[in-house]
């Protein structure tokens, strides 16, 4: 097809004109183009997708940490090395085929919301993901309804998930916890650093994960508490070497107020003065340049004084920050929402702490002196406030609680090169993720076992049932909770059905141990999973493969591929 | 000004004398004779002192001052101070391990600046406050089996916590929830078998538990309205425990049996205000006892087992300056 563009003669443009717009529209219609694809022929192309994408994710299960390529989307940048299934699944795009990718996309949105909520366990879910896949569709070309089949799914998965939580184990100790943070992170340091620190800290316990200025692993508890928050000038901090200031014997002022006033600036110095301290932690929402100088002004090396703001994703979560800082330091709140203003301001209405730190980005504050009854209230109220929470706000409220309760370590990562360090941090969020679920919510015998466990009641289910698609359903299950194991077998190069037998025999708990190449106690073994996160993954993988078995048709924009073509001549 | 008597201490020496010290506004003072007669050991606002338990052996006692922790390893004769930090701490505390010849480790609770930790014998101080959310430090406990349980008790103006890893972290007892606040905290000898551990409220309401402080149950019987300063765990005979409560003005001895308060005995009564106490086992199994008063003189008594089912006699108190 020639590109004609309208030409400038009036008769000959309109002719033109008209063949170009024709040209146009047949262009977009090629782009906008429907093909629509029914059963039977739904799932070919899906499953070849869907494997396509499970087979990028299946030697990432382990043992050894295998590593992927990922082409970079710059052609002329540098591939990417992979190792976390995750961040692999979430580089995969778009398949060339349609159907193919249809199939891709949805593993790959369900193994995307896994490792969000989890953070370990998308190698699970994806092989699990595809086995209920494969052997779905088997059930249902042998006449199997797929609805049904979907409905008798999720009761067994009921089922599993209720033996999964009669195998969870409680875990506290120091050991256990690096033995879970070992089965997610093969670097052995990492994870040993990353279990020692949350025997430490405790189930709410907050580790961030940093990068590293030298080539050594570091981590270090910190004393007190700290939240994420700005200068109101990066002149308060030029004079401190390495940009933090640290104050002791210091006063806080605690407020969401913007201080627009030089009087009520010195209205807030004025009575802080009063008070036997050596600097000023003033937190506002904002502070004019003119409040500012007269702070600047009056600020001198025996009272020190700094401007901060709380930060925050949100108000409400800055409000939070607030509230917390004012029962730590045992201030009183001034809100700009219920009228407060400095004029009312008391020397009584100040906070203090023996020390407080001030960074570009956070501040802390070391022994605050808050009435400690009142802390424990509060702190209690957050505890219980975790127990009904959605994950979202549990991670909030369990950072609060780990602010409060002087319960937080960084850990810098190092390596070889700035790639190397992306990875290993990122390595290392998620070891955090999954053993501060292990820590509270339990753990499960690795290496598959507690999937293998989950066959029996599943096999009493089946043996009791006498609908046909609910026995098809448990069948499709049973089969699909061996994958787990099957593919770590395979990855190691030991022959699956061998492994499976001798675990069977050898009863619950029992799976291969592929440092040693032998079937064992894996609890004994010291191989560890996260309850959390493989229920996460079990749940999703299949929930979504059970829904994706219900697909009659396929919607796909573009032109039909020739095999589309052929199908659509012959049906 | 007043030299104010902060606290007590006493150990038995190699011939098994009793050994005592004072700290007092004024500095650390020292007995040689069972508290007969006092001598200054070193300079400084001394806030707490507390005496190895192997101290036959290894000669040492710790000090806390404002601001630092002073030691001495030779019976008293030198000190050396290492400081705390900036801005100064004040010692509100100290507990030495059981087993601190082996793991020389120290703890020292401050007023406003929570708990520092040695492990090295008290060459050296850490903060240890992971877990903790106040800073105002009562007392500590240790367990007497620490070398395997690594356990201790903590309490402070808000609450109880709980470590089970030497002290490197502290988890808040929960079910520990009173309105007063505890003036002692006592473990059983046996804690690795019956995990008995004692609390006392400084307005005489008991608490014991089974399981090494994790679920409580309020002990009844106690003397009402007693002002306790300070306790300890006596022995134990079957599931009988007897306890010491310091009281304000007396001594009191208990049996506790099933969370019930069987016997009580006054020991010991006194007409100035107990502050302070601390006891000391002999060879003979009696307990050398050192108060300290709130006029600023101390008291002394020997608590004597008098019969095998361990009851313990009324000796009365003698007086010393």
């Amino acid at each position: 097809m020639g590109h004609l563009a309208p030409g400038n003669d009036d008769r000959a443009s309109g002719i033109e004109r008209r063949e170009f717009r024709r040209q146009v529209i047949a262009r977009m219609e090629s782009r906008t183009a429907t093909t629509v694809v029914h059963r039977p022929h739904v799932f070919g192309g899906m499953q070849a997708g869907i494997h396509k994408l499970a087979g990028v994710l299946r030697p990432t299960l382990g043992p050894q940490a295998r590593v992927t390529a990922s082409a970079s989307i710059n052609p002329n940048g540098v591939p990417e090395l992979l190792e976390s299934g995750g961040i692999i699944a979430r580089r995969m795009f778009q398949l060339p085929d349609a159907e193919q990718n249809i199939g891709a996309m949805l593993l790959r949105d369900m193994l995307t919301r896994v490792y969000d909520l989890g953070g370990d366990g998308v190698a699970t879910a994806s092989v699990v993901f595809e086995s209920v896949f494969d052997e779905g569709i088997r059930e249902i070309t042998a006449g199997v309804d797929p609805t049904r089949l979907r409905s008798f799914l999720r009761q067994g998965l009921v089922t599993i998930l209720e033996e999964l939580d009669r195998q969870r184990l409680d875990i506290q100790e120091g050991q256990r916890l690096r033995q879970v943070a070992r089965t997610v992170c093969a670097e052995l340091d990492l994870a040993d650093e990353i279990g020692e620190l949350f025997a430490l800290l405790g189930a709410h316990g907050n580790v961030e994960v940093r990068k590293g200025q030298n080539d050594m692993l570091q981590s270090t508890l910190i004393d007190g508490a700290y939240w994420d928050g700005t200068v109101h000038h990066p002149l308060m901090l030029i004079d401190q070497v390495g940009r933090r200031a640290d104050v002791e014997l210091c006063t806080v002022f605690v407020s969401d107020l913007d201080i627009v006033e030089p009087a009520d600036m010195v209205r807030v110095l004025e009575v802080a003065r009063q008070l036997p301290v050596s600097g000023l932690m003033l937190i506002a929402r904002q502070i004019s340049p003119s409040a500012t100088s007269v702070l600047m002004a009056n600020s001198t090396a025996s009272f020190r004084i700094y401007g901060v703001r709380v930060a925050g994703e949100s108000v409400a979560h800055q409000t939070s920050a607030l509230i917390d800082l004012a029962i730590v330091t045992g201030a009183r709140l001034f809100r700009s929402a219920a009228g407060d203003t400095v004029i009312s301001l008391h020397a009584s209405d100040f906070g203090h702490a023996r020390r407080a730190w001030i960074t570009r980005t956070q501040f802390g504050l070391i022994a605050p002196a808050g009435n400690g009854q009142v802390v424990r209230q509060h702190v209690g109220s957050l505890r219980q406030r975790c127990i009904a929470a959605s994950d979202e706000e549990q991670k909030a409220v369990g950072r609060r609680i780990a602010r409060l309760t002087s319960s937080s370590a960084i850990i810098w990562v190092d390596g070889a090169n700035i790639d190397a360090i992306d990875r290993r941090k990122e390595l290392a969020e998620r070891t955090v993720k999954a053993v501060r679920g292990a820590l509270s919510q339990g753990a499960l015998p690795g290496a598959g076992a507690a999937l293998l466990a989950c066959r029996v009641p599943l096999t009493r289910l089946l043996t009791s049932s006498r609908d046909p698609d609910q026995q098809a359903a448990c069948r499709v299950l049973l089969r699909s909770l061996e994958s787990p194991a099957r593919v770590l077998a395979a990855n190691s190069g030991i022959e699956a059905a061998v492994v499976l037998d001798r675990a069977e025999r050898a009863g619950r708990g029992f799976a291969l141990n592929v440092v040693t190449g032998v079937v064992e106690d894996v609890c004994q073994a010291g191989i560890l999973d996260s309850f959390g996160s493989m229920c996460i993954a079990v749940q999703s993988a299949v929930s979504a493969a059970a829904q994706a078995l219900t697909i009659d048709t396929l919607v796909m924009r573009g032109s039909m591929t020739a095999t589309q073509r052929k199908r659509s001549e012959n049906a | 000004m007043n030299d104010v008597l902060y606290d007590v201490a006493c150990a038995m020496d190699a011939d098994d004398r009793p050994i005592s010290f004072l700290a007092r506004s004024s500095g650390v003072y020292q007995s040689n004779d069972a508290g007969d007669t006092w001598h200054k050991v070193s300079e400084g606002h001394a806030t707490a002192v507390e005496v190895s338990p192997s101290f036959a052996r290894d000669q040492t006692v710790f000090a806390g001052l404002a601001g630092g922790i002073c030691r001495s390893t030779d019976h008293g004769a030198s000190w050396q101070t290492v400081s705390l930090g900036s801005p100064a701490p004040i010692v509100s505390c100290m507990a030495i391990s059981p087993s601190f010849e082996n793991d020389a480790t120290v703890l020292a609770g401050t007023m406003e600046d929570g708990v520092f930790a040695s492990r090295d014998g008290g060459h050296s101080w850490a903060s240890s406050n992971t877990g903790l959310f106040t800073s105002n430090i009562v007392s500590i406990a240790i367990s007497p089996d620490f070398r395997q349980d690594h356990l201790m008790v903590l309490n402070t103006e808000a609450c109880l916590f709980r470590s089970a890893n030497s002290g490197k972290s502290w988890q808040e007892i929960e079910s520990f929830d009173v309105d007063s606040e505890v003036a002692t905290v006592a473990l059983s000898d046996d804690i690795a078998q019956d995990g008995f551990v004692l609390a006392v409220t400084n307005n005489g309401r008991g608490y014991q538990s089974r399981n090494t402080g994790r679920s409580w149950l309020e002990v009844t019987g106690l003397p009402t309205e007693l002002e306790v300063v300070d306790g300890a765990i006596l022995g134990k005979s079957s599931d009988q425990y007897t306890i010491v409560l310091f009281a304000a003005y007396s001594i009191m001895i208990c049996t506790i049996r099933g969370g019930v308060v069987t016997t009580t005995v006054e020991a010991a009564s006194t007409s100035v205000r107990v502050s302070s106490a601390s006891m000391t086992r002999n060879l003979e199994g009696n307990q050398f006892v050192l108060l300290g008063l709130d006029d600023g003189t101390t008291r002394k008594c020997t608590l004597a087992v008098t019969d095998e089912t361990k009851s313990w006699a009324r000796p009365g108190m003698e007086t010393s300056l």
